[in-house]
């Protein structure tokens, strides 16, 4: 083995690291509150709602799970333009990953809806509580306690789908990768140290949704 | 206080009430007996309107559970006066329902923030006053899935209570539990009923009820067969109630 | 209307594509599950440090992106002087991939059938194979059915990304349709609806093999994974 490490070229340019580590956490932080949004607000209106949007969820849900992300950012950043529209690459990349993981967010959600006990709302009711209420205080939250593991998978996924936002040319991690590449020569180094990075990144999410778990347990 | 009159029920095609007359005055203890399937539970679940009914009235202190009358058509309430009559006639439930996330304090005291608009130390410290009496204080922050289920229903008792209800319903509270468990929560419902709770209980639990009950009603096939003091178990009229007891001898 | 006649002359380059994407996720499924067997058998039965190591790869290969996989495959192999066309350097890197996440599943498919049901199968007189065969290895596979259908419609997905290495698949074929024509919003929307028509129904078997397995009161190892 003849290699000899270098890993000098790395280390200058850890500022740019820096700010690509920023840019991928913004698009993940970004994207889950978002998709967190949408799939509980889907999965109630699919629990409560009359057939007509139980089907046009179903419809959304099927149309999330069975084509990559990529597609999704294609048809916004390619396809919108079409009909006049021009996103940036940030947020073409943002709204497609947020809409394909809030389909299985919405499946999750339902789930978890599907898991609480339905004897708990009549309670609420013989108590005199409002649907909202008995919706915000009884059901999501048991609902979402249930789904966390679930959620947990499904954002460690939407995460390191974040590197796939680079084929729009935003500036995260995998895309600096490219360039330092193809800038320095020196591929083995950058790719033991970039994907330490995102190892680090979805280890590290993964661990403090296992916290929030651990903390809100009642079981 | 609750006044029933000629009330009809059915789901689907099949009749579950069939024309049931009955008045509960304030504070006594009404208990409804019969076989399972008579339609017992539903008369209670129709009082607290978590059953919509067809025909005939429910009225407590005067007022129509779930409709409003509008040129002698009758019309739902809105949601908000439903809601409001709910929580002044509280229901208790057989499988206890108690909010499994929340502890035995926060079960208590979540309604009367959310329904009766209390801040939440207030209302924290009123549901402490409650737990106390039902003799839980020292279980206040234990969750649901660590209380015995003795200690579920005293929860769920108070929880009840918390709304100041003008009535409580009681639905098989004991017969998910073992017999001492039981008595823990029959030494409550009697202390309430001492105290001048007006209550409906639908049970299975014959001395208790012949102990608590002013006036008891034997339901069966979704009519009353039988109604009339304590002492209607000991000298029952009706062949159906005199076999329904054997039963229950026998079980 | 001049457009929309476009996009149908644009289809025998666009359906290629297509072929080239359903080629691959088809060899990364099929050979990511006799290795992903393979391994997954080694895993539960192997020894300690056999298992700690395959651990430590399975984690690593589901905690980095699929693109910095695929990365590692197109620009390591060649500085180690083997050289493969971009089709078949993506293919060993779906491969690899498909292998590890076949093995989870492998692995807990077999963990997942008590080991009593064994001794019971022993104890009735059947030999060891015959008590695999008929007792063991149905069980594990009905556990693993769904997780392995729906592992099935992520491969055909993820083969998209190596679109981004230059693989003439149908991502790529699409993208480069779309810069000559400036057709985005009709392509995008041709290779949405054609990726929906072929995972639909994977997606959909999936689920049956999931209720399936929930009306016998067994529980599948699948997670909602993406």
């Amino acid at each position: 083995m003849g290699y000899h490490f270098h890993f000098a070229p790395i280390w200058s340019a850890i500022p740019d690291i820096w700010s690509a580590v920023g840019v991928a956490a913004l698009v993940a932080l970004t994207i889950i509150p978002l998709a967190f949004g949408i799939g509980t607000a889907a999965a109630l209106a699919a629990e409560y709602g009359g057939r007509r949007t139980k089907l046009a969820i179903a419809i959304y849900v099927e149309a999330m799970r069975n084509s990559p992300s990529l597609v999704k950012m294609y048809f916004i950043f390619l396809g919108l333009p079409s009909l006049g529209l021009f996103p940036s690459p940030f947020w073409s990349g943002v709204i497609a990953l947020a809409l394909h993981n809030g389909g299985y967010v919405t499946e999750i959600v339902r789930g978890g809806l599907a898991a609480v006990n339905r004897t708990e709302v009549q309670a609420a009711a013989s108590l005199g509580f409002s649907w909202f209420d008995t919706q915000r205080t009884i059901v999501l939250p048991q609902a979402l306690r249930f789904s966390l593991p679930s959620l947990t998978n499904v954002w460690v996924e939407m995460i390191k789908d974040t590197s796939l936002t680079s084929a729009l040319a935003v500036k995260e991690l995998f895309y600096l990768m490219t360039a330092l590449v193809s800038s320095t020569l020196r591929s083995f180094e950058i790719l033991i140290v970039f994907a330490a990075i995102y190892f680090a990144m979805t280890t590290l999410f993964a661990i403090a949704m296992k916290i929030v778990e651990l903390r809100t347990r009642w079981k | 206080m609750i006044e029933i009159t000629a009330l009809k029920k059915s789901y689907d095609a099949r009749t579950i009430i069939d024309g049931i007359t009955l008045s509960v005055p304030k504070g006594t203890v009404c208990g409804v007996l019969g076989p399972s399937g008579s339609g017992k539970s539903t008369l209670l679940r129709c009082v607290n309107f978590l059953e919509p009914y067809e025909g005939g009235e429910i009225r407590v202190d005067g007022e129509l559970v779930g409709y409003e009358l509008d040129n002698g058509r009758r019309a739902l309430k809105p949601r908000r006066e439903i809601a409001r009559m709910r929580s002044e006639c509280c229901m208790v439930f057989q499988q206890f329902n108690l909010f499994s996330h929340m502890a035995a304090l926060d079960n208590v005291a979540i309604a009367l923030v959310k329904v009766r608009g209390l801040k939440a130390p207030e209302a924290r410290e009123k549901a402490e006053a409650l737990l106390a009496k039902v003799g839980l204080s020292n279980r206040k922050d234990a969750y649901p899935a660590f209380l015995s289920g003795g200690e579920q229903q005293r929860v769920a008792i108070a929880r009840a209570l918390a709304m100041q209800p003008k009535v409580l319903l009681l639905d098989e509270v004991t017969s998910a539990l073992d017999p001492e468990r039981a008595a823990e929560v029959l030494d409550v419902i009697a202390t309430l009923g001492r105290e001048g709770m007006t209550m409906m209980m639908v049970t299975h639990q014959v001395h208790f009820a012949r102990e608590v009950c002013r006036h008891m009603v034997f339901l069966d096939e979704g009519r009353i067969v039988e109604d009339g003091g304590p002492d209607m178990l000991a000298r029952p009229k009706t062949q159906r109630l005199r076999s329904f007891l054997r039963h229950l001898r026998l079980a | 209307m001049d457009r929309s006649i476009s996009v149908i002359q644009l289809l025998p380059l666009l359906l290629k594509g297509f072929g080239i994407t359903l080629l691959l996720a088809a060899v990364a499924i099929g050979l990511g599950a006799v290795f992903g067997t393979l391994l997954g058998s080694l895993y539960a039965w192997g020894g300690r440090v056999v298992r700690a190591v395959l651990f430590m790869l399975v984690t690593i290969v589901r905690g980095v992106p699929l693109v910095v996989q695929v990365f590692a495959v197109f620009f390591m192999l060649p500085a180690y002087g083997i050289k493969f066309s971009a089709v078949s350097s993506a293919g060993i890197a779906l491969t690899l991939f498909a292998s590890f996440t076949i093995m989870e599943i492998v692995r807990g498919g077999i963990e997942v059938v008590p080991k009593a049901q064994m001794q019971a199968a022993l104890s009735l007189g059947f030999s060891y194979h015959e008590a695999m065969r008929t007792i063991v290895l149905p069980q594990a596979l009905r556990s693993m059915m769904p997780s392995l259908v729906n592992q099935g419609v992520f491969m055909v997905k993820a083969t998209s990304v190596v679109s981004l290495f230059g693989v003439t698949e149908f991502m790529y074929v699409s993208k480069e349709q779309i810069e000559r024509t400036l057709m985005g919003f009709e392509i995008m929307a041709f290779v949405w609806i054609a990726y929906t028509i072929v995972c639909y129904p994977l997606t959909a078997l999936g689920r049956r093999f999931e209720e399936h397995l929930k009306g016998r009161g067994q529980t599948s190892l699948a997670g909602a994974g993406a």
